[in-house]
């Protein structure tokens, strides 16, 4: 299979997409791609870049991908300007289907049926990746916090309707850090409110690892008393926003969209069986409602009677994590005698080092990583990421998902 | 665990003491957990806080320096810190005047190899004294070496400074190149000005020489042709006058020669074969000068300029001269014409369809640039007392500016000179015309002739030499009496002699209001002053001939034929 990832930041969608796709082109010496990826940040506009894409790649090419905050090249990191990342593939015969469902705001699940629908997996597909609209209602008002569409919806209607169990991958997409309209590349054109799914042949392995970057604060365990949908309003029979604005011991906290630091994290192991990363799902709080009786979570998957425990942002962690979850990654494929072909980075736009004040990008660790060993790899800044945890796929926040597909050594043939 | 604590647990009221300090144990983590949990979440929560303030800062700062740096690179005005001997900091403009990109510039070891040698002692002391905090005049202008071999000037100006805890010095450069340029430019043509102005002034002041001189010379030589014309030539006073006359012959040259540095339009224009010319006087100044040789190369198909050939003559002649005086020891006079399509020297507004370069080079002693600047100059020569008039050179120029041709010089000493005259050629084609017209008979004429000049000794020699051709004469002082004698004598005079410069009534209108009374009366105009003017519109628009003072019987006779034959 021949790769190459190219990016562009110019003002000028056009020439962004023009320049982004012959440079990735070129890289991988590619004629005619069969598939392309493709991210832009939020100030580009997605009709000029596709225009400028295609007038490298041709009209025809499925191109999959669409709003991100970011873009994350083995040369490049950036959220600023107008980013713009694209990844070819070329390879001999088929290797995977495209299908594209909308109705999002409407109903979620529908859209997971729908899209598993189209794609019909069976026992010879592998991995499936899906990217779909984060945002379903940009914040009402500044102070209010955005309506999100809910990955755990969309994932269940992608699991129900699917006749065989399937690897699931994906991002809900964000276009900035405000919450904004998204876009979704869905092959050939451009939608909104939309998931678009890529599913793989089982020709190629996909091997993935979690990036995290939270621990417990305190390891204190607290029970949902009051919740409803993503809105959570009491722990412990008391206000949950009495309860963080006691642990800040102010209450500038909540000014952030989304909140600085803190996190609900949800264990998924036998109780107190251990503290590891992997143990935690985190959910993100998009903001403090209005009134100030309750918190918004990214994901409406915690209900009354769920025991909680606060989960702390720690820059060191998630730096270390990411370098050595890709390396550990790389070791897995090279064990495995598998050559890693390309790779997919979901990074939680969170993991910024702008959002996160750390001083370096914990994105550049995976860069690292994946330039040294070689593979050509594009990523992105999301609201959600999806990946396989805890026995199955689930919607993740502030994690990065390194996705590497591979192929067997031609040794080991 | 000891025996006595086992034994206690194994007891129901071993076991709830056990649970409760379980309980109270958990608590106490708990406590110190949630403590220490909210301790780290504000200690986090701070040090963002202090790291998102510094990043903003940061950015504020890095925005700042943003707008800085953009008015500092997109000043029109180069800016460059200098410290010690080397540049330290230079924007786009700075470093673009020497074609660089700026950071070459700043890794040059010696950024003084830019500038001009002959400045570059003058700039490298106004940094040192500029850096020692000592004054410095400002602005200084210099000539700056740029890396495509161009040489630009620029002003500078400056400042003192500390650049990095050391003494340095802020430069503003300003492109003056054009200004200078243009300076020079309006200087050079301010010098033509002057020279023209000049040129001017002695054209007129020679002009009026020539004719009182030429009516001086007037009468005499009618006197000497008059008594010529009555001796025999073996008379003894017979050689003695023609020698009179030839003298006087040479100094009515010398009044021409003044007269064309008035610049005036040669008489006779027509299509002359430059080469032609050129050959038939090398041929002639070849002989006279043996002890020089000679090099023409005379471009073939020459195109024909519309020129006065005698004027072309002088011309050359006077370029032959002084280059054989340039070669005392001996040497080459070499001689070179070419066609120029389109000279880079031709004037805006000039419609000539090509030129005609004729250069005349010698390799002899060569000129300062201080003589250079004068050679033109009327009464200026390098020569000894007696061997030049000074009028050579000055006449050339005025024949060639007369033709609305150019002339330059180009000499260094020791090693000869070189003149280059540029002159329009003309679209007409044809065979030169004759110099001069062919003499024609004296028939015996009667009639009544009235001669008009201001000049009492004009008219008693020119009365003297009419009657010698067989007319009845009748004399005026000026314009008023002549009018008042033709009046009275309309029908019998057959000739009007008339001078063209008279105080009161001039000739010109003398002549208009002659031509109003008796439109066919034929008139011959004389002047001391060469023929130019409105004059010579109504000569060429009526029926008229013109003669030039001083004249012999012989060409008095020639006119008086001319104007006769065209009536």
């Amino acid at each position: 299979m021949k790769v190459g990832v190219g990016y562009a930041n110019v003002q000028k969608a056009h020439e962004g997409g023009r320049e982004a796709a012959h440079r990735a082109l070129q890289a991988g010496g590619i004629e005619r791609p069969d598939l392309v990826f493709a991210f832009i940040g939020g100030a580009v506009p997605p009709a000029d870049f596709l225009a400028g894409l295609r007038a490298e790649i041709g009209a025809t090419v499925p191109v999959v991908g669409g709003s991100a905050i970011g873009v994350i090249t083995p040369g490049e990191i950036c959220y600023a300007g107008h980013p713009c990342g694209v990844l070819a593939l070329e390879a001999d015969g088929p290797f995977f289907r495209i299908a594209a469902a909308e109705g999002l705001a409407a109903d979620e699940t529908a859209v997971g049926e729908r899209l598993i629908g189209d794609l019909a997996p069976g026992p010879e597909d592998g991995a499936l990746l899906v990217f779909y609209d984060s945002v379903r209602r940009p914040p009402a008002a500044a102070e209010a916090p955005p309506e999100l569409n809910v990955s755990a919806r969309l994932i269940a209607g992608i699991t129900a309707a699917a006749r065989c169990p399937l690897p699931l991958f994906g991002a809900g997409l964000l276009a900035d850090f405000g919450f904004g309209p998204t876009v979704q590349f869905r092959g050939i054109g451009v939608a909104t409110q939309s998931a678009v799914g890529v599913l793989f042949s089982r020709r190629f392995s996909a091997r993935h690892r979690i990036m995290h970057g939270c621990s417990p604060l305190d390891g204190v365990f607290h029970r949902v008393t009051r919740a409803s949908g993503n809105l959570l309003y009491e722990i412990d029979g008391r206000s949950v926003v009495e309860a963080i604005d006691e642990l800040y011991g102010n209450r500038d906290w909540r000014k952030g969209r989304p909140i600085d630091l803190l996190t609900i994290g949800r264990y998924q192991g036998e109780p107190y069986s251990g503290t590891e990363e992997d143990l935690y799902v985190n959910r993100l709080i998009t903001g403090v409602l209005p009134d100030g009786r309750g918190i918004a979570l990214f994901e409406p998957d915690i209900a009354e009677g769920d025991e909680i425990v606060f989960m702390i942002r720690d820059p060191g962690m998630m730096t270390a994590s990411a370098r050595s979850q890709s390396l550990a990654l790389m070791e897995e494929m090279r064990a495995a005698g598998e050559r890693p072909v390309f790779g997919l980075y979901i990074d939680c736009a969170g993991r910024t080092a702008f959002y996160s004040q750390t001083a370096v990008e914990e994105a550049a660790e995976v860069q690292q990583v994946l330039r040294r060993h070689g593979v050509p790899f594009l990523g992105f800044y999301s609201g959600v990421e999806i990946a396989p945890c805890g026995g199955g796929s689930r919607g993740l926040d502030w994690t990065g998902v390194l996705l590497v597909f591979g192929e067997r050594s031609s040794d080991d043939r | 665990m000891t025996a006595d604590a086992r034994d206690r647990r194994k007891s129901p009221r071993g076991r709830r003491t056990a649970a409760a300090a379980a309980r109270r144990q958990a608590a106490y983590f708990q406590a110190i957990a949630a403590e220490s949990g909210k301790r780290r979440l504000r200690e986090m929560f701070h040090l963002t806080r202090l790291i998102a303030r510094h990043r903003e800062m940061e950015q504020r700062l890095a925005e700042s320096e943003e707008r800085y740096r953009s008015v500092v690179e997109n000043l029109a005005a180069g800016m460059l810190v200098a410290d010690d001997d080397r540049i330290v900091f230079a924007n786009r403009t700075a470093a673009g005047f020497l074609g660089l990109p700026p950071e070459e510039l700043i890794s040059d070891p010696d950024p003084f190899r830019h500038v001009h040698p002959e400045d570059r002692q003058a700039l490298r002391e106004r940094h040192a004294r500029r850096r020692a905090g000592l004054s410095v005049e400002d602005p200084f202008v210099f000539r700056l070496l740029t890396a495509d071999g161009k040489m630009r000037w620029l002003e500078v100006s400056g400042t003192s400074i500390r650049w990095q805890n050391r003494p340095a010095t802020l430069n503003f450069l300003i492109d003056v190149t054009e200004r200078v340029r243009a300076a020079e430019r309006e200087k050079k043509l301010t010098e033509q000005l002057h020279r023209a102005q000049k040129m001017e002034a002695l054209g007129t002041l020679a002009g009026g020489i020539a004719h009182d001189f030429n009516n001086l010379m007037a009468s005499a030589l009618a006197y000497v042709s008059l008594m010529l014309c009555e001796s025999e030539p073996s008379h003894p006073w017979y050689e003695p006058l023609r020698h009179i006359e030839r003298q006087i012959r040479r100094g009515s040259q010398l009044t021409s020669r003044l007269l064309a540095h008035l610049r005036r339009k040669p008489e006779r224009k027509t299509p002359v074969d430059v080469n032609g010319v050129i050959r038939e006087v090398l041929a002639v100044f070849g002989r006279t000068r043996k002890d020089i040789r000679i090099a023409a190369e005379l471009e073939t198909g020459l195109p024909l300029v519309l020129a006065d050939e005698s004027q072309i003559e002088q011309v050359l002649l006077n370029l032959f001269v002084n280059a054989a005086d340039a070669l005392p020891g001996g040497g080459t006079l070499r001689v070179q014409t070419r066609r120029l399509d389109s000279p880079a020297e031709a004037a805006p507004g000039e419609t000539a369809c090509c030129w005609v370069e004729l250069t005349v080079a010698d390799d002899g002693v060569g000129m300062t640039p201080e003589i250079q600047e004068r050679i033109f100059d009327p009464f200026f020569t390098t020569k000894e007392f007696g061997r030049g008039t000074g009028l050579g050179l000055a006449t050339v120029f005025g024949i060639v500016k007369g033709h609305g041709g150019r002339i330059e010089v180009a000499s260094r000493p020791g090693q000869g000179t070189r003149f280059t005259i540029r002159l329009p050629a003309t679209a007409e084609s044809g065979a030169a015309t004759p110099l001069s017209p062919p003499a024609l008979a004296t028939p015996h004429r009667r009639g009544r002739v009235l001669i008009v000049d201001d000049e009492p000794a004009v008219i008693a020699s020119a009365s003297r030499m009419l009657e010698k051709l067989g007319f009845d004469v009748l004399g005026a002082a000026g314009g008023e009496e002549a009018l008042e004698v033709f009046s009275r004598h309309t029908e019998e005079i057959a000739l009007v002699v008339l001078d063209v410069v008279m105080p009161g009534m001039g000739g010109e209108t003398l002549y208009r209001r002659i031509r109003e009374i008796r439109p066919q009366t034929r008139i011959l105009v004389t002047s001391g002053y060469d023929f130019e003017g409105t004059l010579s519109g109504l000569l060429r628009e009526k029926r008229g001939c013109f003669l030039q003072k001083p004249f012999t019987l012989e060409e008095l006779s020639q006119a008086v034929d001319a104007v006769f034959a065209a009536s």
